[in-house]
């Protein structure tokens, strides 16, 4: 009540010295004010107005304390004063920082902004928000280390504040990421005509890596071994299944697996238990072994020794090369790929005869019809003359046991290396 | 007499018995120490210590790309955190190639 009082008596007096009654007018001779009265008017308006001034700033902060209480009331948000941009972040109702079991977290946000960017996770805490909210946001089993989750939020002719919160998880004493083989785990027999294995495994932390399998005999893991493809792990496990017709290592014998995560600086496996691969009653295949190797000025001679199991008639051997004799490749000597052969033997060291040759570097490789009077084992002698193929480090030749139907009985790849 | 004797060799032996260091080897497939605290280092990064008293730090990689990355180190293991997930990569450069090649 003071203050209107106040107000009005201020205005009144304003009005009657800035203004004539036109009564008064009418009747007086209007003289102009003296400079003396100007300057004192002047400042008697001066002090009126900025006293006008004072009386609405106290009035605008009222107002301003009113509309704080009644926001903060609303929303809990610490709001300072208007015109700027109050955003408070919490995780599980802190501020961080904060360490957390991994899994899922509770973010709650409020803020006075009209639209807020999220940030920190782009699969789980990215892009447009609400100005407020919450969610139940999965902060996952693979984030090492320190994560900053962040709200950035603007608005209209205001500049964009933001709030972070950070956390860091506690795994606890699980390995931060895991990979357990569960099939073949063991003991398991399978037979070797299976045309596929079904590996399994479990995983954590591992989402988006590449695991690849290798089947190899329980007594050699890297040598002779067959290679799934690769795989992307998707889920917390999966399977790999591997193809059992190609490369061949499936004769019958006691197997392992092993898988392999393919991570630059992380890489690891984890190896199955010994199962047994049997071949089928009456059904051919083979096992070997490797003899000896040679290395000669223009080549390489490899050695292997082939018992065929099961024996019969039309089975043919083949050999497989991965790349074949070019005579037209550059090389220091006169280049004749017929010098490249594989010579087989068999009886014991090769005594009983020889049984003929095959020349495999050409395109589609070579056969061999594999006599009747075999005596189960057989020794082939392979030489490879280097010059004659591009690659300087060695040749991959691939023999292959086929029934009489064409039908691959066995398989596996042997390198003729160049080198050492 | 004893009770000191207990308190001496029990101190000798805490850091044979506190967690084993990590390196780039064992860092990924053993188990973890928890935690027990990290702070600001008020220069954008962190510093703390596990429960089995190993120290770790996390630093921001500056990188022209304007690439939102750090730098976690515990022993002599290290790997780059970002917001696509933990990156691999034997140094600064190759990390923040990795984390554009991410998608």
């Amino acid at each position: 009540m003071f203050k209107k009082l106040f107000l009005a008596a201020f205005i009144a007096s304003i009005v009657g010295f800035g203004g004539v009654p036109e009564a008064q007018a009418a009747t007086t001779v209007l003289q102009p004010p003296s400079a003396q009265t100007l300057a004192a008017l002047e400042v008697r308006v001066q002090s009126a107005q900025m006293e006008l001034i004072k009386q609405l700033m106290a009035q605008v902060t009222v107002l301003q304390e009113q509309l704080t209480k009644l926001l903060a009331a609303q929303s809990s948000v610490p709001v300072t004063s208007i015109g700027k941009i109050v955003v408070d972040l919490k995780i599980d109702g802190s501020d961080g920082p904060l360490i957390l079991k991994p899994g899922y977290a509770k973010f709650t946000w409020k803020t006075n902004a009209e639209s807020c960017i999220a940030s920190g996770d782009v699969d789980y805490w990215s892009g447009e928000k609400a100005a407020s909210g919450e969610a139940r946001v999965w902060t996952g089993n693979e984030k090492y280390g320190i994560t900053t989750y962040t709200l950035e939020c603007s608005g209209t002719n205001v500049n964009s504040e933001g709030d972070s919160v950070t956390i860091m998880f506690d795994y606890g004493t699980q390995p931060v990421s895991m990979l357990e083989l569960t099939s073949p785990s063991g003991g398991e027999t399978y037979g070797t005509d299976i045309p596929e294995l079904n590996i399994k495994y479990r995983s954590k932390g591992l989402k988006g890596e590449d695991v690849i399998a290798y089947l190899h005999k329980s007594d050699k893991h890297y040598s002779n071994y067959q290679r799934s493809k690769t795989v992307t792990v998707s889920s917390d496990g999966g399977n790999i299944v591997m193809g059992m017709q190609k490369g061949g290592a499936q004769t019958p014998g006691k197997y392992k697996v092993t898988i392999c995560v393919l991570v630059p600086g992380k890489d690891f496996c984890r190896e199955s238990g010994s199962f047994e691969l049997v071949g089928e009653a009456g059904e051919p295949y083979v096992t070997d072994s490797f003899v000896g190797k040679s290395i000669a000025g223009v080549g390489v001679y490899y050695e292997y020794s082939y018992t065929i199991h099961n024996m019969r008639d039309g089975l043919t051997f083949w050999a497989e090369p991965d790349v074949y004799c070019d005579d037209t490749y550059i090389a220091p000597i006169k280049r004749d790929c017929s010098k490249s052969k594989i010579f087989f033997a068999w009886g014991e060291g090769g005594v009983k005869g020889d049984g003929g040759k095959m020349n495999p570097y050409v395109k589609g490789g070579a056969s061999y019809q594999l006599p009747t009077s075999l005596d189960k084992s057989f020794i082939t002698t392979s030489g490879v003359a280097h010059e004659f193929f591009p690659n300087p480090d060695g040749v991959d030749i691939r023999f292959v046991l086929r029934d009489e139907r064409g039908r691959e009985l066995w398989s596996k790849v042997h390198q003729f290396g160049f080198k050492g | 007499m004893k009770n000191l004797l207990s308190g001496l060799l029990l101190l000798l032996i805490q850091p044979l018995v506190a967690g084993a260091s990590y390196d780039m080897v064992n860092f990924w497939s053993t188990p973890h120490e928890a935690p027990a605290w990290f702070s600001s280092d008020n220069y954008g990064g962190f510093y703390g210590e596990t429960t089995g008293g190993q120290t770790f730090s996390q630093k921001p990689v500056i990188n022209d790309s304007e690439v939102r990355l750090h730098k976690f180190m515990i022993g002599t293991a290290y790997f780059y955190v970002s917001d696509r997930g933990p990156i691999m990569a034997l140094d600064d450069l190759k990390a923040v190639s990795i984390y554009l090649a991410l998608v």
